[in-house]
């Protein structure tokens, strides 16, 4: 029994049924349930509703591919310049103000930036990049610079070449902190994603897009917002177990 | 590692065959694009083209690398871009107004005064400039700015709201007196501001890509006005065509928000203000509207003839 109750998925399980738990009386004590905070009855029943559409499969899949996109790209490009800049003193410091400026400016001003120079549709997978191109480059950073002085001391003694010393001894050494900015950042993207798709308000597909849609077709009935909030909630966490696992095995590597 | 990299060079393959055909798709009609709304309706028969977003995004969208063939935008904004060498012409109007001060019931003696509570949206825009060359600053210590339809629709719904009287939009003004029984409309500002001026309200025009041969844009112009001309007859005609494309009610909803809503308020003396007016014909009532925004009569150059 206390194993049973030990278990780490029973435990999570008594979590979402407590959430729920507290999320109905929440919705009871308050009027004008769907107006204001709809109660997981009627946010599953609509759930429930969507799952036997292929709408909500269309979002789903577009807001994914976007973030899958945008992030493919954004990896491609930070860890190449994390790799030169932790190398190479120079060139870091080179990109110090690029970087802080990705990292600071406003993802809303983005979103205009951006559609000077791409369509709406892409607008997303842009923003995906420009947001999670400075996490993984410091990730990649920090872990080669955090390399243990004996290996890199090793590397100078055996005069290996620097291709050769980056690929087969730095990076797989640097890979904890590639992993954990790997694993921010891809949480992060999905948000950004749909948040992008709300900005433009763009009548294509995503789950942005229907909850833009949801709130302009009826802005008093919050319960498809909630639902389209859940279905992102629930892809994120079967994308984080996926990662969690994906990076033992790597590490393990 | 090697398997990673595999991976994720397949989806940069992926991504770039998706990209390569939908451009060709796009090269062979003219691309439209507008903000939802009464605007949106003017396309129903037009939806394979038609691509929905913020006015803020079509402007940027107007100026980009990327330009739409045919977009809609508000009248003193399509002027402003025109007028700052965007290559557009400004070719019709095809919205005339669609706001509607809505009483919510908490004032007792039914009338707007300096001591109700008056809710607007979009401060320094449209909604706010058309309510003050109306009213003038008379009301001006009791307004409350919130930030969209959506918003100030809520505040006539709430059972909490404190707001008397709201400035809404059609079909937001629909949804809202169905949701709440002691909601009604107060003011038709189109007719006031009509009063006022003397012409019509100016408020959403079609701009056409310099780009475009003329006579394609003229065919196209002129099947907008009878598709228009067909909806104001028999507005039901838009279920006809969504039931004869097969299209999904959520690809109607974010095309068009409530179809239902939208197709009441046209028979409802075509609340909605939906037409169509040729620009050119029209310059006079057009630089009577943008007066409204400071901007001086508009030149023979920037319309569509």
């Amino acid at each position: 029994m206390k194993k049973f109750t030990s278990n780490k998925i029973f435990l999570r399980i008594c979590g979402f049924v407590l959430f729920c738990l507290l999320w109905f009386v929440a919705s009871e004590i308050i009027q004008q349930k769907t107006f204001i905070l709809p109660g997981p009855i009627e946010t599953f029943k609509y759930m429930f509703e969507l799952l036997q559409k292929p709408y909500i499969y269309n979002c789903i899949g577009t807001s994914l591919l976007n973030m899958i996109i945008g992030f493919t790209y954004s990896f491609i490009v930070a860890f190449i310049l994390g790799v030169i800049s932790g190398n190479n003193y120079h060139f870091k410091e080179m990109l110090v103000v690029p970087m802080t400026a990705m990292k600071s400016v406003p993802t809303a001003s983005l979103v205009y930036l951006i559609l000077m120079f791409a369509g709406i549709i892409k607008v997303p997978i842009y923003i995906v990049m420009l947001v999670c191109i400075p996490i993984i480059y410091e990730a990649v950073v920090s872990g080669i610079e955090n390399i243990d002085k004996v290996y890199l001391d090793a590397l100078r003694i055996t005069n290996v070449g620097i291709i050769k010393a980056n690929v087969k001894i730095k990076i797989p050494l640097a890979m904890p902190y590639i992993l954990v900015g790997i694993s921010s950042s891809f949480a992060l993207s999905f948000k950004i994603e749909i948040m992008a798709e709300v900005i433009t308000g763009s009548s294509k597909l995503g789950l942005g897009s229907a909850i833009a849609t949801s709130q302009r077709v009826d802005p008093t009935n919050m319960v498809p917002i909630f639902a389209y909030s859940l279905f992102a909630i629930i892809l994120m966490v079967i994308i984080d177990t996926i990662i969690s696992y994906l990076k033992k095995k790597i590490v393990r590597l | 590692m090697r398997k990673i990299f595999i991976l994720f060079i397949s989806l940069l393959m992926l991504s770039a065959c998706t990209n390569g055909s939908n451009q060709d798709i796009e090269k062979e009609n003219l691309s439209i694009i507008c903000p939802a709304g009464a605007p949106a309706l003017g396309f129903y028969n037009k939806l394979d083209n038609l691509q929905i977003a913020e006015a803020g995004i079509i402007k940027a969208q107007v100026l980009s690398n990327d330009k739409p063939d045919i977009a809609v935008l508000p009248t003193n904004v399509a002027v402003a871009l025109i007028n700052g060498g965007a290559e557009y012409k400004l070719a019709s109007t095809i919205t005339f107004g669609n706001f509607y001060i809505c009483s919510t019931g908490n004032d007792e003696d039914g009338i707007m005064s300096k001591e109700d509570n008056i809710v607007l949206f979009g401060e320094g825009s449209i909604p706010d400039l058309v309510f003050h060359y109306v009213y003038g600053n008379e009301f001006d210590d009791a307004i409350t700015y919130v930030n969209d339809a959506s918003v100030a629709l809520r505040e006539i719904v709430s059972s909490t709201s404190e707001a008397d009287y709201v400035l809404i939009a059609q079909p937001a003004l629909f949804t809202a007196i169905s949701k709440n029984e002691k909601a009604k409309e107060y003011a038709n500002l189109q007719e006031l501001y009509y009063e006022k001026s003397g012409c019509d309200m100016y408020q959403a025009s079609i701009i056409v890509s310099n780009n475009i041969d003329h006579d394609v844009a003229v065919r196209f112009l002129s099947e907008v006005k009878e598709d228009i001309n067909a909806l104001l007859e028999n507005p039901e005609i838009i279920k006809s065509v969504i039931e004869e494309k097969q299209i999904a009610q959520e690809d109607v909803q974010s095309l068009f928000g409530n179809v239902d809503a939208d197709i009441s308020v046209i028979k409802n003396n075509n609340g909605i203000g939906i037409g169509y007016k040729n620009a050119y014909d029209n310059k006079q009532a057009i630089d009577i509207y943008l007066e409204l925004f400071n901007l001086k009569g508009t030149n023979e150059e920037i319309y569509f003839q």
